[in-house]
């Protein structure tokens, strides 16, 4: 673990009993993220990129390995002493809407962890709920006696930020926190979200499908398949130059409009389709669509290791920059 | 099918717990088989010989052992014999069951036939006048009772217009019309009564259903309307009518009871009452675990009607 | 018939389209007086937020709203020469699934989820186009074959939930193919999808289209779907077309506020990481209270007074094809 590392995941699984015997969601999961970073996780459908970011905030606990926190494995102390750590450890949804209690006033909503840790006097924590909702642009005289529908969905995703900012927590797990937005909306939502990483000084876990909106919000990127951490390096660094197939192609899908790119430039999209995570090819994961896999490839799991400073891979045949 | 097995499994202690219900109940219930029997007698008052004859019956054991007895003698086969007619309560029931079953199923099918297009055109036109017009109708229905609607048909058809006969039964011997003309009244008065709940409940699910992109599709690929709400929009638009058609069995029963009573058709609603009426107790209990069996029965048909209407309730693909 | 002056008439011509719908609340104009025109073999891409009236627009043209009494349409939907909004019921029905035909957003909900793929795939053919049901499976067959689905024997006998959404979406488009359209509309047919199926789904509309000579309504929320894949663009806003050109002259060069503001909001690959986006301030509006003038001065950075009370109309210069709804448009010359 690096020394200014604020979280470290180690060799964290996540399995699910199912109808077909056991399943794991997430394995061996690996990475630190260094205070005041952003780390942006990307993959498809299925890659267990939320199950990752719950992971962290034990919601469930790993089936096994650690979460350090601080300095703290979470996996391992009691439930008790968990509460004092959440106020540090907040989480963002993908739907802001459905994230909110329709019946309660905004003020209530974003005051509520507030009261569950009982902070302050009631006209403390009036004074603090003006202070966020100010500070994620939502003003307080209209909004604080208001309720849930009567926002849009980016004005609900505001006040999901500054009801997971008013503990001042240190880490801010993001699952898909732009993916219901439109893109005007979406941009004003990233925006503020950098703008108060630097007034909070918070570190941030970006989960989402798009790569695009991983890049810009992203100090280094994290890319998961079916379950697995593919490869992880500085954002500038990944999309330059990525070392793994399926970065690679995942890359080469996106659509782009970018000045001189219109018309149609020869895309590789991947082929073929997403196997089932529960039962995983045998070997690397990605085998099956990737186009440089030979025998090893199915035989052998690649391990992550180190191509580079801060470049980190799992393939048996990385892709030369 | 292990689903199915499951569910039959639960039935086990479904059964034991509704025939002890009943047969305490039916214990409770206040007067006396003896008197039944006796009559007017004098010889009512005799202590000696009512002791006799609940000795006969078996009545003079407590309770318990009357329940475990009772279970020993069905487990091969026997109901008991009545205690006022001393037939035997099996051959009653085979001949009384296949008139209930007769008007259920007739009453069933009547309403289905009149709610399942009723509550499309009223889901496919809501809240326009002809919708309306179908709502305020079943409203109507609503409010009034079988037996009322009973006695009005036979004022109407039968009294009035002497087109049907009042009441009385058939059997099938006599021929087909002979046997149905006593039907027919009582199963207007049941059926009815079913219709508007069967109706409104398709109408909401209709509507949702419409909502659907499959349907936009399905038109979108020009399909005829009436196409669209028969193939693509009805079967989704069933689990609730399918559910509710299920709970309504139970209420039918207890509907039947009056309305076979009504019209005096031999079915066992009207044996239950008879039986009631002279504490015969066996008979009373036959009828109630027959029900008890029947309605388990329909709703297990119920779930395994769920899987025929929807693959996603018995297949499972790969992914959960 | 127009005399042969070798001008093809287009192959569809929308004038003037309002599709408005009766709320409790007022009168909601989700469709607001567009016009376009689309010719044979050409694919369109319509962007827009939600809420920019684009999904109405493609249901409005095949008449396929709900039937509930609060749909009021006015204008014409021309079709090879014919205008649809005056067609019988019956002959509107030929049009759809023969003439034009659609693919929905969510693959999940657009395929009836208790009916066979089979049975949804031949329907079309055996009841609008007169297959023998022999005939029509083996059609059926052909049709998988060719949106690329391994063994469609099989598949005809599967239920949607046993296919993965890429596969449904092809389902889709095999069923929309199966009419022999002359114009696909395409409503966000990749947005439910994972980014690497999206790519073969968008090749796939994009093969189809040129060995069928097929016209295509592409309707999206995403530019680069647009820039990759259709040969000319129109942009939505509040019910109305704001912008529309060739795709390529239309992101180099937009004249409309709002086409360069939503370019500019979208996070570039190109550009290296926290880049700080140009977000579009305040919310789109109200299609129950539209504003007055142009619809998008109070979010647009060069409004002028004027702007709030005359409503710019949607021309070209002469000699151009580059039609836009502004007054004080963006310089010609600038670069995106």
């Amino acid at each position: 673990m690096a020394d200014d590392s604020i979280l470290s995941v180690k060799n964290v699984s996540v399995e699910y009993l199912t109808e077909s015997g056991r399943f794991a969601a997430i394995q061996n999961m690996n990475f630190d993220l260094g205070e005041g970073e952003t780390l942006g996780l990307v993959g498809e459908s299925g890659c267990g990129k939320s199950t990752t970011g719950r992971a962290i905030l034990q919601l469930p606990r790993p089936t096994s390995g650690q979460v350090v926190f601080d300095s703290v494995d979470l996996t391992r102390i009691p439930q008790r002493d968990m509460r004092p750590i959440r106020r540090r450890l907040q989480i963002i949804f993908q739907d802001p809407v459905s994230s909110l209690n329709p019946r309660r006033k905004v003020k209530d909503i974003v005051a509520e962890p507030l009261v569950i840790a009982g902070v302050g006097t009631r006209s403390d924590r009036d004074a603090k709920v003006r202070e966020v909702l100010s500070a994620v642009g939502v003003d307080p005289d209209i909004s604080m006696d208001r309720r849930p529908h009567q926002f849009s969905g980016g004005q609900c995703q505001r006040i999901c930020i500054a009801r997971a900012l008013i503990l001042e927590p240190t880490l801010i797990v993001c699952d898909e926190p732009v993916s219901a937005l439109d893109v005007s909306v979406q941009a004003q939502i990233l925006n503020l979200l950098e703008d108060m990483k630097a007034r909070y000084g918070l570190t941030l876990l970006f989960i989402s499908h798009d790569l695009a909106v991983v890049k810009n919000i992203s100090d280094r990127v994290a890319v998961m398949y079916l379950g697995k951490l593919c490869e992880i390096a500085d954002s500038g660094r990944i999309y330059d130059s990525p070392a793994h197939p399926y970065t690679a192609g995942l890359i080469a899908s996106i659509p782009v409009f970018d000045a001189g790119s219109s018309g149609r430039g020869e895309r590789a999209v991947l082929a073929g389709e997403i196997p089932s995570p529960l039962s995983p090819p045998s070997g690397c994961r990605f085998r099956t669509r990737c186009r440089f896999a030979q025998q090893k490839c199915r035989e052998e799991e690649p391990p992550l290791r180190q191509i580079d400073e801060r470049h980190h891979v799992a393939c048996h045949f990385p892709l030369l920059a | 099918m292990a689903y199915l097995r499951k569910r039959l499994l639960h039935l086990i202690p479904v059964f034991f717990l509704v025939t002890f219900a009943s047969f305490t109940l039916v214990n409770l219930l206040p007067g006396d088989v003896v008197d039944a029997i006796l009559a007017d007698d004098q010889a009512a008052n005799d202590p000696e010989l009512r002791r006799q004859i609940k000795a006969d019956l078996g009545l003079d054991k407590p309770l318990l052992v009357r329940y475990v007895v009772w279970l020993g003698d069905l487990s091969q086969g026997d109901l008991g014999r009545s205690y006022i007619t001393g037939k035997k309560i099996g051959d009653l029931l085979v001949q009384r069951i296949p008139v209930t079953l007769q008007l259920m199923v007739m009453s069933l099918v009547f309403a289905l036939l009149l709610a399942v297009p009723l509550g499309i055109l009223s889901g496919y036109r809501s809240n326009r006048a002809i919708d309306r017009w179908i709502s305020g109708g079943a409203f109507g229905i609503v409010a009034i009772p079988p037996f009322v609607t009973a006695i009005l048909f036979i004022w109407v058809f039968a009294v009035l217009l002497d087109l049907l006969p009042a009441a009385g039964h058939a059997p099938m011997f006599f021929g087909v019309w002979q046997n149905l003309k006593y039907f027919i009244l009582p199963m207007l008065a049941i059926g009815l009564s079913e219709v508007p709940i069967f109706l409104r409940v398709l109408r909401v699910d209709m509507i949702t259903t419409l909502q659907e992109d499959y349907i936009a599709l399905a038109r979108a690929k020009g399909l005829s309307t009436p196409y669209i709400l028969f193939r693509h929009a009805l079967r989704p638009s069933l689990f609730t009518l399918v559910t509710v058609l299920g709970l309504q069995v139970g209420r039918l029963i207890s509907g039947l009871v009056i309305v076979e009573n009504v019209f005096a058709l031999p079915g066992i609603g009207k044996l239950l009452i008879d039986a009631i009426d002279a504490r015969d107790v066996l008979v009373v209990q036959a009828i109630v675990t027959f029900s008890a069996i029947a309605y388990v029965v329909i709703n297990l048909t119920v779930d395994v009607l769920y899987a025929i209407l929807d693959p996603r309730v018995s297949q499972r693909p790969g992914m959960a | 018939m127009e005399p042969a002056t070798g001008r093809q008439p287009p192959l569809l011509e929308v004038v003037d389209l309002h599709t408005h719908f009766v709320t409790p609340r007022g009168i909601a104009r989700a469709v607001d007086g567009v016009s376009f025109r689309l010719e044979r073999g050409r694919m369109l891409g319509i962007v827009g937020e939600s809420g920019s009236g684009k999904s109405v627009l493609s249901r409005s043209i095949i008449d396929i709203l709900a039937r509930d009494g609060t749909v009021r349409y006015r204008g014409q939907v021309v079709f090879e020469g014919r205008d649809l909004r005056q067609l019988p019921p019956k002959a509107m029905r030929d049009v759809r699934g023969r003439d034009i035909a659609m693919v929905f957003q969510d693959p999940m909900t657009s395929l009836n989820p208790v009916m066979k793929i089979g049975l949804q795939l031949t329907e079309v053919l055996t009841r609008r186009r007169g297959f023998s049901a022999r005939a029509a499976r083996t059609r059926a067959i052909e049709l998988l074959n060719a949106v690329g689905i391994a063994d469609p024997e099989r598949q005809l006998a599967c239920y949607p939930m046993h296919l993965s959404g890429g596969m449904r979406q092809r389902v889709a488009i095999a069923i929309a193919l199966a009419g022999e359209p002359k114009l696909l509309i395409a409503d966000e047919p990749t947005t439910a999808l994972d980014v690497t199926i999206q790519g073969q789904i968008l090749d796939l509309l994009q093969r189809l289209q040129r060995q069928r000579n097929m016209a295509v309504i592409l309707i999206t929320h995403d530019l680069g779907v647009v820039a990759g894949y259709a040969d000319e663009v129109a942009v939505m806003y509040a019910g109305q077309i704001v912008e529309r050109s060739e795709t390529g002259e239309l992101l180099r060069r937009p004249r409309m506020p709002y086409t360069e503001a939503l370019m500019k909001s979208v996070p570039l690959m190109s550009a290296p990481p926290h880049t700080r986006l140009q977000s579009i301030p305040g919310l789109p509006p109200n299609l129950l209270d539209v504003p007055g003038g142009c619809r998008f001065h109070e979010r647009c950075r060069y409004a002028r007074e004027d702007c709030s009370e005359r409503m710019p109309p949607l021309t070209a210069k002469s000699g151009s094809d580059h039609h836009f709804a502004c007054w004080y448009p963006l310089a010609a010359g600038a670069e995106a």
